[in-house]
């Protein structure tokens, strides 16, 4: 009943505009190489401060699980991914390409981004009230393993060293921690300045982490070239139309479980997904020759745990990776704690989101299939053109929150340390993450000992699971860091 | 152990002890009247300043004396040489002389000039390509922005 209301919300004229632009977007965002969902949400969010909580919301989620859309257009059709997690589209959708069934990869991604994204949404809506009524048992020793597990989680699998993930995270909590102390009122790290009194906030550590620094990394991007050649027919049949809609069910079986999980991306999902169907199939030595599997396996998996993500987001307050946190700082932003209490407090803003996504992904659908040809077109907008552009507007976006050049100078010093770091292979996703949940962390901390000591942190049932679960997560990775290194692979 | 490891170890160093430092800090000068919260501002900064120096010492204990094959190391010397070269510098510095200009020119002057930088260093060859390009970009950000959103950037001397 609370999902049809949904429905029935998204239908208003204002929120259907918001479910499209976000759409839109998301597509926009996919087809284009070198803008990735996390640096467009980042740019966006300031600027949805003037918009309506719902409705921007409604936005941001269309833009993130449309990314995984469109992210596959110019993998089939010109090989060159517009997202990472697209990377195995290219496999076998370029092949397809060249042996003139562009129309039939086309055609698979879609509809199998479409299964992924309504199964995802179809999951959310079952599971999510109910994660979020059990996750009301949480006290703060609770919640703070909570944290504890998902950042070790993101630490251990969104970076490709333990250490490096570890000491890039603690920064982040410690970017939190500057400003006013909101228990005790003390000023931290604000070396004498008034400015720095306030802290950081989020929007501009975020928008130069993602949007500056993702812009000098592609300064130096070429333009893509134009596909000029015909689509073929769209729908594939008998057989071929049988493997890839069972392809598109695995991949998605395989996703909805990853997404749930801090860490696994949606590229994760991908890679995984391809390499499921090369080894299921009879003839794995077909796969990169245009194999149907090949494209709707990765497709839909990517879109599975696009969506997914949205159920630890919405019901725990927890974000697995970049985008869903920029959405969480969103939610905090418009004064809307996600987490167990969303569904009571603010029932009728998660129902109208989750409705959302059912008609996002029809939407994306259409948008994905008669619209190809213009989507392959705008994919070649010169990067000459849309770097400067997008640094104006991380310019207006990092001054809009508080409207002080102070945060465009954070957002400058950011962008420039993001930058750095990306050359350097130190991951910037866990000092993002780190530096959202760090407020919470600490609270969480600060009040489990004011109740209880320092031992009320390991005398709980559900805390002590979620550090079994931390340890597991840190002890497999050191150990593929070892194999690794064993294979003469960097341990970075 | 590379230079580049030895400013990495460096930074997080100066990082973790500035942490602990400032932590100490807000020890020292804790109000004797805050009994009921234990750990206080200061104790958890202690704490995740000792914990991100404990992850530098590993880093640095675990790059110290091995040398990884060039084809396999995710960042050889060369590449991160190679981290400032190109249009990067260039486009900081124009982004620097921007915020500096905003506040000087107001914000319609100096987002057209920026945007006739910007085009030009990212690879626009022609000067009136890029010229009316920023000139109109610059004005619909302005009429977006400062017209439509009501967002109130500085005054400039010049020009609002």
């Amino acid at each position: 009943m609370d999902l049809i209301n949904g429905i029935v919300n998204v239908f208003s004229p204002w929120n259907l505009f918001y479910c499209f632009m976000g759409s839109v977007l998301g597509t926009l965002v996919g087809v284009l190489p070198g803008l990735g969902p996390a640096s467009t949400l980042a740019i966006l969010l300031p600027i949805t401060m003037y918009l309506d909580p719902t409705g921007s919301i409604i936005m941001m989620a269309g833009l993130y699980y449309g990314a995984a859309y469109g992210g596959a257009t110019t993998s089939i059709l010109v090989n060159i991914p517009g997202e990472v997690s697209s990377v195995p589209t290219c496999y076998d959708g370029y092949p397809m390409t060249k042996d003139g069934r562009a129309g039939q990869a086309l055609w698979i991604a879609a509809v199998g981004s479409f299964i992924a994204g309504t199964l995802g949404a179809i999951g959310l809506s079952i599971l999510g009230p109910g994660v979020a009524k059990f996750a009301l048992r949480f006290g703060p020793p609770e919640y703070f393993a909570l944290l504890v597990f998902s950042l070790t989680a993101l630490v251990s699998l969104a970076s490709k060293s333990v250490v490096k993930g570890a000491a890039v995270a603690v920064i982040g909590l410690l970017l939190g921690a500057t400003g006013v102390d909101p228990m005790t009122g003390v000023s931290r790290f604000n070396f004498g300045s008034t400015a720095m009194m306030l802290g950081f906030d989020v929007v501009p550590v975020v928008v130069g982490l993602f949007g500056i620094a993702e812009v000098l990394v592609n300064a130096e991007m070429e333009t893509g070239r134009v596909y000029e050649g015909k689509l073929g027919k769209m729908m594939p049949r008998g057989e071929e139309l049988r493997k890839g809609l069972v392809a598109c069910l695995r991949g998605t079986a395989l996703g909805l479980p990853l997404g749930i999980l801090p860490g696994f991306a949606p590229a994760v999902g991908s890679f995984l997904a391809y390499d499921l169907e090369k080894r299921i199939s009879k003839h794995p030595e077909k796969f990169g020759t245009g194999v149907i599997e090949g494209v709707a396996g990765p497709e839909a998996a990517n879109n599975a745990v696009a969506q997914s993500g949205f159920l630890p987001l919405l019901s725990l307050g927890i974000p697995t990776h970049p985008s869903p946190a920029i959405i969480l700082a969103a939610l905090i932003m418009y004064g809307v704690q996600p987490g167990p209490t969303l569904f009571q407090l603010h029932k009728e803003f998660a129902w109208t989101v989750i409705g959302s996504m059912y008609i996002g992904n029809v939407m994306l659908l259409v948008l994905n299939l008669p619209l190809i040809g213009l989507w392959a077109r705008i994919s070649v907008i010169p990067y000459k053109y849309l770097g400067p552009f997008i640094l104006g507007i991380c310019v207006i976006g990092a001054y809009s929150p508080r409207n002080t050049m102070f945060d465009v100078w954070i957002a400058l010093a950011a962008g420039l340390v993001g930058y750095v770091m990306k050359r350097a292979d130190w991951p910037v996703a866990p000092i993002v993450v780190g530096f959202i949940l760090g407020p919470m962390l600490e609270q969480a901390l600060r009040q489990s000992l004011s109740i209880g000591g320092p031992l009320i942190l390991f005398t709980r049932p559900i805390s002590i699971g979620f550090y079994i679960l931390s340890s597991i997560m840190i002890i497999t990775t050191i150990k593929i860091m070892k194999r690794a290194a064993k294979a003469g692979v960097s341990p970075d | 152990m590379k230079t580049r490891q030895i400013i990495e170890g460096l930074t997080l160093s100066i990082i973790s002890l500035g942490s602990i430092v400032e932590g100490v800090r807000l020890v020292i000068s804790r109000d004797p009247r805050l009994v009921s919260d234990i750990l206080g501002p200061g104790p958890y900064i202690i704490c995740l300043g000792v914990v991100l120096l404990v992850a530098t010492a590993i880093y640095i204990l675990r790059h110290n004396g091995k040398e990884y094959p060039q084809h396999v190391s995710a960042h050889s010397g060369r590449r991160w040489r190679k981290v400032f070269n190109g249009k990067q510098v260039p486009a900081i510095m124009a982004l620097a002389m921007y915020l500096i200009l905003i506040q000087i020119s107001g914000y319609l002057i100096s987002t057209t000039l920026f945007y006739v930088v910007a085009f030009r260093l990212f690879g626009v060859k022609s000067w009136v390509v890029s010229t009316v390009t920023a000139v109109v970009v610059a004005v619909v950000c302005n009429v977006v922005f400062i017209y439509y959103a009501a967002m109130v950037f500085p005054r400039g001397l010049v020009w609002r």
